[in-house]
């Protein structure tokens, strides 16, 4: 049972961790009036696109979610209403990808846009991770039966499982690597 | 087994002048161990760490490594035994230069090996090959964390000691560190950790210490902490 709540919870923080540098780096390009960094923006837009959407969210809804339903039918509420938010989260991203292009094209009059955007999604991810973890891993914990847990731990331990990419688990390292690389300090080791 | 510990540390009765700062600690750590030491600012978390490493001789007790009694040893002699530092506040030479803190202190591990080599550092601290020629002052608070590890990892250490390493460091940063801390430990190299950041610690630790003015007053598995949170909750406020 522990490796998968210990992986959700790594996976959430860094996520979370990416999403709170991202802001942050925003508002000090606000702040300096400094040319944004597309490259760095491109990365954190793929981060969270293709890592939450192709990688972590499967896995719950595939796994997980079902495994607790199963236990606990009076959860399917909130299960339901975590998985429409997995869906509501595509579209912000969708909103933040146009926002980005937009930037792009003329960064000093779509600055503000784009950070409005990203402090929405930032509010939105942070909001429904706590959710997860406040309402969802505690109940998963003392309601999922042992042997399921093995085969849970099984799925969210693969991390090289080609359904998801080739060595997928190893390309998000990387990519975080990148990212806390190239983000300015403080909030990376960037210039 | 004897031979399976790295540090054994038994009934370490510490001062600093009159104040009595450790009250009999026991401490040790195995190969491939993890083990992280848990507690409130000033109850002797870092003397813990100096006393075994002879920064600050114990007045009672005893400390091994690798079965050699080492009590009150000089830290260049305890060092020599394969185990590498960390500090809180990372210990930069600001007059040398990153590539120097690097090849400085490089030499083979105990079997003779270099697996942390320049080239191995470099590329688990990318940012680290684009200062190699600034000096230690010069670079950020997580750069210079990111060196204080690289240095340590270049003696091909048995134990790594890692004390405060992700202290004041934004969160993406402190991310980085510790899935680097997760390669170090799939590399076989025992560590000890100090951090106030228990759920990341909990998830890398085979054991774990709390310490309450100079006492322990737990050891056990993470696992033990997550059943019952209390413990946690009455000896570190969290």
């Amino acid at each position: 049972m522990q490796k998968t709540i210990t992986i959700i919870r790594t996976e959430h923080r860094r996520l979370a961790a990416i999403i709170n540098c991202f802001v942050g780096v925003l508002s000090d390009m606000e702040n300096t009036n400094a040319d944004p960094d597309f490259g760095l923006l491109d990365q954190v837009h793929e981060y969270c696109r293709s890592f939450l959407y192709k990688f972590h969210h499967p896995k719950e809804d595939g796994y997980l979610f079902p495994a607790l339903v199963q236990a606990r039918p009076d959860l399917l509420p909130v299960i339901s209403k975590l998985e429409s938010e997995h869906e509501r989260g595509v579209t912000l991203l969708d909103q933040l990808d146009q926002a980005l292009a937009s930037l792009k094209e003329d960064p000093r009059k779509n600055l503000g846009l784009y950070i409005q955007v990203a402090k929405t999604y930032r509010d939105f991810e942070w909001k429904h991770m706590a959710t997860e973890e406040k309402e969802i891993l505690p109940q998963a914990e003392k309601s999922i039966p042992e042997d399921v847990w093995k085969e849970l731990d099984n799925v969210f331990s693969d991390h090289d499982d080609p359904v998801f990419g080739d060595k997928p688990q190893g390309n998000y390292e990387n990519l975080l690597s990148q990212i806390v690389n190239r983000a300015p300090s403080p909030h990376g080791l960037g210039e | 087994m004897e031979n399976d510990y790295i540090v054994k540390a038994e009934g370490l009765q510490v001062y600093y002048g009159a104040s009595h700062v450790l009250h009999g600690v026991d401490f040790s750590v195995k190969k491939g161990e993890t083990v992280s030491l848990m507690g409130r600012n000033g109850m002797g978390k870092t003397t813990t760490l100096r006393s075994i490493l002879g920064f600050v001789p114990p007045k009672e007790g005893k400390v091994e490594i690798f079965g050699q009694d080492m009590t009150g040893a000089r830290p260049f002699n305890v060092i020599k035994r394969h185990l590498a530092y960390v500090p809180e506040g990372r210990g930069m030479f600001h007059n040398l230069s990153v590539r120097e803190h690097l090849e400085m202190p490089a030499r083979a591990g105990m079997d003779g090996k270099r697996r942390w080599t320049f080239d191995r550092v470099m590329e688990t601290f990318p940012r680290l090959s684009e200062r190699l020629d600034n000096m230690g002052s010069q670079l950020s608070g997580g750069e210079q964390q990111m060196l204080a590890i690289g240095r340590a990892l270049m003696t091909n250490p048995e134990l790594l000691i890692l004390d405060e390493a992700t202290e004041g460091l934004a969160p993406l940063i402190r991310e980085e560190i510790w899935r680097i801390i997760q390669i170090i430990k799939n590399d076989g190299i025992s560590t000890i950790i100090v951090d106030k950041n228990i759920g990341p610690i909990l998830d890398m630790a085979d054991r774990n210490i709390i310490l309450v003015k100079g006492n322990i007053v737990f050891e056990g598995t993470s696992d033990q902490l997550r059943e019952d949170p209390e413990i946690l909750a009455r000896n570190i406020g969290v």
